[in-house]
């Protein structure tokens, strides 16, 4: 008799429980997309502060082509105080980084998402890499390195004598990995 | 119909679980780029070894390079020791400008903490080029996902388990030597790795002490490796440089597929709630 009035209180109350139990889910997920519009706004700040007082310099790339597997516009973005500012619908081009067709490395990055760059997580070395710049010339690479690095392990991000095209984007198990293709410029 | 009830709210359970665990997760994620490097004495030109015991360590250079400076890391703190200051209350270190040091802790007490690391500066003995150096097998141009590999950079050495090579460190380094110092210049010592910072001892003479990571360096040497923190990103000369960085940029979206899924759990389950009050007062 006991036991039944127990459970059917702890019954009614199951109604409760999940109501406040859900709502504290969608405040959890509200919380984070709050603050994650907000990073994306403050990103658009630094951009529009560091498009003011920047150098300007011709042969931005525009676009990014691998065959079957990569087919993207680029937006230029910026490192600033440690920070990076990326696109969430395209590929990010490092502004602070080499152009193509000069000396030094060209910084290109983006979600692992597969319309942006996702699928690079499955190239197999072979490929070629046609980077398109706004004065419509196109710079093609071959792929020289793949590799998986952990997110701290930045050399393949400093100057090198040499051109070269770097690419990466997240891997791994909640994202806890970069999978970074670097290439060189294609010998005629 | 009381069997169908049990089983409904244990399947809900599990999926308030779920929506927990992925909560934790997606936290977990969101920290895991504030990890930053926590060795702010090692540097190009520094070797790093692990201590013989929490009170010992030594080193002895491989080619017979003089030993400039000594950096005891024990617990968070850095202290540099030079010829100039070879001891303080807590270490002594035995065999600076000679090829082999002797790292010694002299109180074992919360101020002077277990030596957990030994940073070595030394100054290469003059050699002339040596082009037989062959690249040893571990430095493969793909490196792995291991931290540093830690290869010999002499050639004469067999690869020990001693020295980190980056690709700045190359066999014939052109780092000028240090010379002991005797007078306050803050870049002198700045130039080497760590945000050293000189200072006036009680004698008169000129010191280094802790290791400063904030300490802002400028490197008077243009062939010395700048620190990871001074290093630009990007290209060659003519570009925008300037920008550092320790991290990549956060190119996943596992956080925002984790959160979203927690937002919609959670509408899963108060409409879920609400109806099945709805169900009992009906």
């Amino acid at each position: 008799m006991k036991r039944n009035k127990i459970n059917l209180i702890s019954k009614s109350k199951i109604p409760e429980a999940l109501v406040a139990l859900g709502i504290f889910l969608m405040f959890i997920s509200g919380v984070y997309w709050t603050l994650r519009f907000r990073a994306l706004s403050l990103d658009n700040e630094l951009l529009a502060q560091y498009e003011q007082q920047a150098e300007v310099r011709p042969n931005r790339p525009t676009h990014i082509f691998i065959e079957w597997f990569i087919d993207t516009p680029i937006e230029t973005q910026i490192l600033q105080d440690n920070h990076w500012t990326i696109s969430e619908k395209e590929a990010s081009y490092l502004d602070q980084s080499a152009r193509p067709g000069e000396a030094g490395n060209i910084i290109i990055y983006g979600h692992n998402t597969r319309k942006i760059l996702g699928n690079i997580r499955a190239l197999q070395g072979n490929e070629e890499i046609l980077v398109t710049t706004d004065d419509g010339e196109e710079h093609v690479y071959t792929i020289e390195t793949i590799v998986e690095v952990d997110p701290s392990q930045t050399k393949y991000l400093e100057p090198t004598e040499e051109e070269t095209l770097t690419l990466y984007t997240c891997s791994g198990f909640f994202d806890k990995q970069r999978f970074i293709i670097q290439a060189k410029p294609q010998k005629l | 119909m009381n069997k169908n009830y049990i089983k409904f709210t244990k399947v809900l359970t599990l999926i308030a679980m779920f929506g927990l665990t992925l909560n934790y997760f997606a936290v977990k994620a969101g920290n895991f780029e504030v990890q930053g490097n926590e060795n702010h004495c090692e540097g190009a030109d520094v070797i790093s070894i692990d201590p013989d015991s929490d009170d010992l360590g030594t080193y002895t250079t491989d080619d017979g390079g003089f030993i400039d400076s000594v950096c005891v890391k024990s617990g968070p703190e850095h202290f540099v020791f030079t010829e100039g200051q070879s001891s303080d209350e807590c270490y002594s270190v035995d065999g600076l400008g000679t090829d082999s040091v002797t790292v010694t802790r002299l109180e074992d007490s919360n101020q002077c903490q277990a030596i957990s690391h030994l940073d070595v500066l030394f100054t290469d003995p003059e050699v002339s080029p040596t082009p037989e150096v062959s690249p040893t097998p571990e430095v493969s141009p793909t490196p792995e996902v291991s931290p540093t590999p830690e290869v010999s950079p002499t050639p004469e050495v067999s690869p020990t388990p001693e020295v980190s090579p980056t690709p700045e460190v190359s066999p014939t380094p052109e780092v000028t030597p240090t010379p002991t110092p005797n007078s306050c210049d803050p870049e002198q010592f700045c130039s080497t790795s760590c945000g050293r910072v000189a200072v006036d001892l009680p004698n008169g003479s000129c010191g280094i002490k802790h290791c400063d990571p904030t300490a802002s360096c400028v490197d008077p040497n243009p062939t010395a490796t700048p620190t990871p923190e001074d290093r630009p990103i990007g290209g060659t000369s003519g570009q925008v440089l300037g920008a550092t960085t320790d991290s990549y940029a956060a190119t996943g979206v596992a956080e925002d597929i984790a959160f979203s899924l927690i937002g919609l759990t959670g509408t899963g389950l108060s409409s879920l709630g609400i109806l099945m009050r709805r169900n009992e007062k009906k």
